[in-house]
């Protein structure tokens, strides 16, 4: 039986995904940023928050009409930080980027907190 | 797009660098004293530098007093050798008003190693040594 103790932490996650416009002519990314403060293994808890993530990446995708390549969408972790109590609630917050002229802009919309199932 | 105005962000005490290059121990030590003199140069003290490896490269973890701006924290990193990109994303973040505008992607349980420390904070740190 395993003695570790297994404190709850701040996880950071970033799926993002990058495609071109043709319509507008521009390059454009979709970031959505999810902060989740859970207890568990770190490998554990990374894998099933991604698979979590993922399903609603892919729901914001078929929402705007797009149709992304697995291979295209990228999840990745910032460092774990110790978090005071585990919240079955997660933070998303979504970015919309769009390079205009040489430059990329971005576009925040509001946070919105979801149960974590 | 819609255009948001630009949203004052609180200010940063910890600067993050993404370097994908393998340095050297004698130009690791040389970047250190860059970084330091960079962040002297724009009123900031560098109180700690940490590190930790990457398949790339390194990154650096850097607690800076007093905090600064987020875009002049982003430029303090460009300054010190940040990936570009990295650079012309934060800025898109910071003027989208984007809170944790700064990412620095980890694999999972990495290991930062504390590889300089200001002698205030090493004597506030180790007051066994101060005797």
């Amino acid at each position: 039986m395993s003695s570790r103790v297994s404190h709850p932490r701040f996880y950071r996650l970033t799926i993002s995904t990058t495609w071109y416009d043709a319509d507008t002519e521009r390059a454009r990314e979709l970031e959505i940023h999810f902060k989740a403060a859970l207890a568990g293994d770190v490998h554990a808890v990374r894998q099933s928050l991604t698979a979590w993530g993922l399903s609603t990446f892919r729901r914001e995708l078929r929402r705007r009409g797009l149709s992304v390549p697995s291979r295209k969408i990228k999840a990745r972790y910032e460092r774990e930080e110790t978090a005071p109590t585990a919240d079955p609630d997660v933070t998303i917050e979504t970015l919309e980027m769009e390079m205009v002229g040489k430059e990329w802009t971005g576009y925040r919309y509001p946070p919105r907190k979801v149960r974590y199932a | 797009m819609r255009r948001r105005p630009c949203v004052d962000l609180p200010k940063t005490g910890t600067l993050k660098i993404d370097i994908d290059a393998q340095l050297e121990a004698d130009l690791s030590e040389r970047y250190i004293q860059h970084v330091v003199e960079v962040c002297k140069k724009h009123r900031a003290r560098v109180l700690r530098v940490k590190q930790s490896e990457t398949i790339h490269g390194r990154h650096y973890y850097i607690e800076i007093n007093p905090p600064v701006q987020a875009h002049e924290a982003n430029v303090l990193q460009f300054l010190l050798c940040d990936d570009a990109r990295r650079y012309a994303f934060n800025k898109a973040r910071v003027d989208a008003g984007f809170l944790e505008w700064s990412k620095l992607f980890e694999p999972p349980n990495a290991r930062l190693r504390t590889i300089y420390r200001d002698v205030k904070v090493a004597a506030a740190t180790n007051p066994k040594k101060r005797r």
